[in-house]
């Protein structure tokens, strides 16, 4: 059984880069305290925003989820190649950051027919409180995903363990901001 | 690069999709009311996501093998899930 573990530098143990960590606990402050401020603000509407909410494509984005902690597989899949330095892992590195951002590619093009479609039908940032939480929350993440994207590609060019490793935890952050905004934008 | 259903990599990746899956359907099929079932569906739905976050916390970004930052993390998260279940039920009382 192998492991994607790297146990060697930080406090506590933490695996991988420290800065990552710190990072990773900031977003999900900053994603998490704006969810609980949207939840608020529901209580004011909760009619309204059921409403906004059903003109929505939760198939649309529960796909979306799954593409994502796909991408999220290929990451870490690759950061565990890394590990063994060899030239074939090397390679396997590449191809399994390049299907990590073709997955990424894949969320923003659903994302931007989901977009445009909002877009056609009037569903602009004024059209309800619900729709300013959801283009600025979900254009945020996208902008991770897309800074996570340009980090995997330029990662891939020397795929140096400690830098697939590093770009991997970027790539899980933005998995996991997705995890918690997807069910309180879409589902709930 | 073989895998195999022994890899906690590939377990994990296969328990988010089935989440992903079955929290996804729980919200398409769940009934308008009453009011209880619009809530327990929210609860099943925060449930299926903390254990989503956790997965990627524990076996993506490898907390399974720390196990103060994993109850640190699984405890906050737990923490956000029950705030936003509070909330969602209040929401569906009044």
């Amino acid at each position: 059984m192998t492991e994607a573990v790297d146990i060697r530098r930080n406090p506590g143990g933490l695996p991988g880069e420290l800065i990552m960590w710190v990072l990773i606990v900031s977003e999900l402050a900053v994603f998490g305290a704006a969810l609980l401020i949207f939840l608020v603000l529901r209580l004011s509407d909760p009619q309204g925003f059921a409403e906004s909410q059903a003109q929505l494509h939760r198939l649309s984005a529960g796909i979306n989820t799954m593409v994502l902690v796909s991408s999220g597989f290929a990451a870490a899949l690759a950061a565990r190649a890394a590990e063994t330095g060899t030239a074939g892992a090397r390679r396997a590195v590449r191809w399994l950051l390049a299907v990590a951002i073709v997955l990424g590619g894949v969320f923003l093009l659903l994302k931007g027919i989901e977009y445009a479609d909002a877009a056609r039908r009037g569903l602009g940032l004024e059209a309800h409180v619900f729709f300013t939480f959801y283009w600025l929350l979900t254009l945020f993440h996208a902008a991770h995903v897309v800074a996570g994207m340009v980090i995997l590609a330029i990662v891939s060019i020397r795929a140096h363990a400690d830098a697939v490793e590093a770009s991997a935890q970027f790539w899980h952050m933005v998995d996991l901001v997705w995890v918690i905004l997807f069910p309180v934008i879409y589902l709930l | 690069m073989k895998l195999s259903w022994s890899d906690p990599l590939v377990r994990a990746w296969v328990a988010l999709m089935a989440l992903s899956l079955a929290a996804t359907a729980v919200a398409i099929l769940r009934p308008q009311s009453p009011a209880w079932a619009g809530t327990a569906a929210g609860a099943v739905i925060l449930g299926f996501a903390w254990l989503k976050a956790r997965i990627i916390l524990n076996r993506y970004l490898g907390l399974a093998f720390v196990p103060a930052a994993r109850r640190a993390f699984g405890a906050g998260l737990g923490g956000f899930a029950v705030a936003a279940l509070v909330l969602y039920a209040l929401g569906q009382a009044g």
